[in-house]
């Protein structure tokens, strides 16, 4: 399966509106997890060229995180993290990409088995790009010297927009943290 | 530190250990045209007093970094009150350092807090892992780096806390590979084909950490898992007593190699998953408790929906449920008897929903 093949984030592409408060919280918190954990974690699939092993483990980390941003997509509590790995290949996933769970099994590289000789990162670059594409705006990327400002600059827009539906701000606390 | 315990855990002299992780250090940084002392001008010139230690971390020390891996380092300070905890990320030439400064006074307090909590019985040392991050003023992350990390001056000054981590991760991963394998079974008696895979995967990831770590290998981030136990397989120090357990583990991690490539065609895993889990507990003297118990979490309450159906309620959530699996059952860590596909697809999506828990009992 190519990205081309997949529908990416279609709850968003159909115009689906939420309730504000906890719609500006996933929303925020899906950015966040994509920029702060997603990029770091391609990063570390694209180090580890010589290292397979990682790559197998990186991979399933990706997936994982995934599944949260799916389950908070569709409005959902995430289930923790013990499940998210089961959950994404029993079902799939649905609102971050329309992915089978055959399909996600293949593209996260769970299908070769836990004895990884070559890198599986091709099928998942052009997943994340894909994902990327799609998402609205451009993700921040802390990794560069640029992306601490973007983050910050993130941060502030997102803090305002939970003001502006009456959400408290301080789930961005843990963020603000990080950043 | 008793030199010859820690050379019959580890294979090494604590000296010669400290060696090697230098040489991983010495190794990494050259290949990015760095050095330690370049290291340690640049975090002592963000410091706003001198560190007791600055602490290279991480997969430089641990022999894994590769060309995109970031520097992670730690600064000791010595007094509490300049430290605030967030990280300073740093450029120096093309590499990316992430610095955070933690009070010499809290990071006292945390490896205090270690040594008391390795010393109690594996289901506690698990549960106060779990909640650490909310009780202590160091996190586990940092906790860890800090009794690996290597001082730019070229000595692991918490090298004395290695066993204690290696101890309380041990029976962590030990932990949850038992609840990995419960899992497993659960989702198979659910009819689940491809879920019971992700259990069994992450539970044999944690079996493998949990034999690492009790080698003095000892790592937080599930993601180097498999890399560590490749490389011990290939060669690392093993004692004796773990020979069958690694024999065990590479044996099933076979099976569900295969298992992962067609899961429709695949017999059941978790009886040999529950069996292999306890064995290797066995080996690394984790005493694990023999019976998981699944009932609702406290508060939640059910409410009918239709016939045959009810929600369930609880912490401001709602989750629809199919009326099944009674007030609480009972699984044995030696299989799942007398669980029909109604009642453990209910069990598992309550668990899923937050709706229920498992929890260890010892007989």
């Amino acid at each position: 399966m190519t990205a081309p093949d997949i529908r990416f984030l279609p709850g968003l592409a159909a115009g689906w509106a939420r309730t504000g408060g906890q719609a500006v919280e996933d929303w925020v918190t899906v950015g966040w997890l994509l920029a702060v954990e997603g990029r770091a974690f391609i990063e570390d699939l694209h180090g580890g060229t010589e290292q397979p092993e990682l790559q197998f483990g990186v991979a399933l980390r990706l997936l994982e995180l995934l599944a949260e941003v799916d389950a908070r997509l569709a409005a959902a509590r995430p289930v923790d993290t013990v499940h998210g790995l089961a959950v994404a290949l029993e079902f799939g996933l649905r609102e971050v990409a329309t992915m089978a769970p055959a399909d996600v099994a293949e593209t996260f590289g769970v299908s070769s088995g836990l004895r990884p000789e070559v890198g599986c990162t091709e099928a998942i670059d052009t997943f994340w790009d894909a994902l990327l594409d799609a998402f609205p705006g451009h993700v921040p990327d802390p990794l560069l010297p640029s992306g601490q400002g973007e983050m910050i600059r993130a941060l502030r827009n997102w803090s305002k927009a939970a003001t502006a539906v009456g959400r408290d701000a301080g789930f961005l606390e843990p963020f603000l943290k990080d950043a | 530190m008793d030199v010859q315990s820690f050379t019959a855990w580890t294979g090494l002299d604590p000296e010669a250990f400290v060696a090697r992780r230098r040489g991983h250090a010495e190794r990494f940084l050259a290949t990015r045209s760095l050095t330690m002392d370049r290291l340690a001008t640049a975090v002592a010139e963000q410091s706003d007093e001198s560190p007791r230690h600055i602490l290279l971390t991480s997969s430089a020390v641990h022999g894994l970094a590769n060309d995109l891996s970031d520097i992670d380092l730690i600064a000791v300070a010595p007094s509490a009150g300049v430290a605030d905890g967030m990280a300073t990320q740093l450029f120096i030439d093309d590499n990316h350092l992430e610095v955070i400064a933690l009070p010499q006074p809290d990071v006292a307090q945390s490896l205090a807090a270690l040594d008391a909590l390795s010393a109690d019985v594996p289901h506690a040392v698990a549960a106060g892992l779990a909640a650490w991050n909310k009780r202590q003023l160091v996190s586990r992350k940092y906790l860890e780096r800090l009794v690996n990390g290597l001082d730019l001056t070229g000595s692991m000054p918490y090298l004395d806390w290695l066993p204690a981590l290696g101890r309380a991760w041990t029976c962590e991963s030990s932990v949850n590979a038992a609840m990995g394998a419960v899992l497993c079974g659960l989702a198979e008696a659910a009819g689940e084909q491809r879920g019971r895979l992700g259990y069994a995967v992450n539970s044999l990831l944690h079996a493998m950490d949990a034999v690492l770590s009790s080698h003095g290998d000892v790592y937080s981030n599930k993601k180097w898992y498999l890399l560590r136990w490749q490389r011990f397989v290939d060669g690392g120090f093993a004692h004796d007593s773990t020979a069958d357990a690694v024999g065990a583990v590479e044996s099933f991690r076979g099976r569900l190699s295969a298992a992962l490539a067609d899961p429709a065609a695949a017999p059941p895993l978790g009886p040999a998953l529950m069996s292999l889990v306890a064995e290797t507990a066995t080996v690394l003297d984790v005493a694990l408790a023999d019976k998981w118990v699944l009932a609702p979490v406290d508060g939640v309450v059910s409410v009918p929906f239709l016939p045959g159906a009810s929600m369930r309620v609880g912490g401001g959530d709602a989750l629809l449920l199919p009326d099944a699996g009674g007030p609480e059952a009972v699984v044995a860590l030696d299989g799942l008897v007398g669980f029909d596909r109604a009642d453990a697809a209910a069990w598992l999506r309550a668990l899923r929903g937050g709706m229920a828990q498992l929890t260890a009992r010892a007989s």
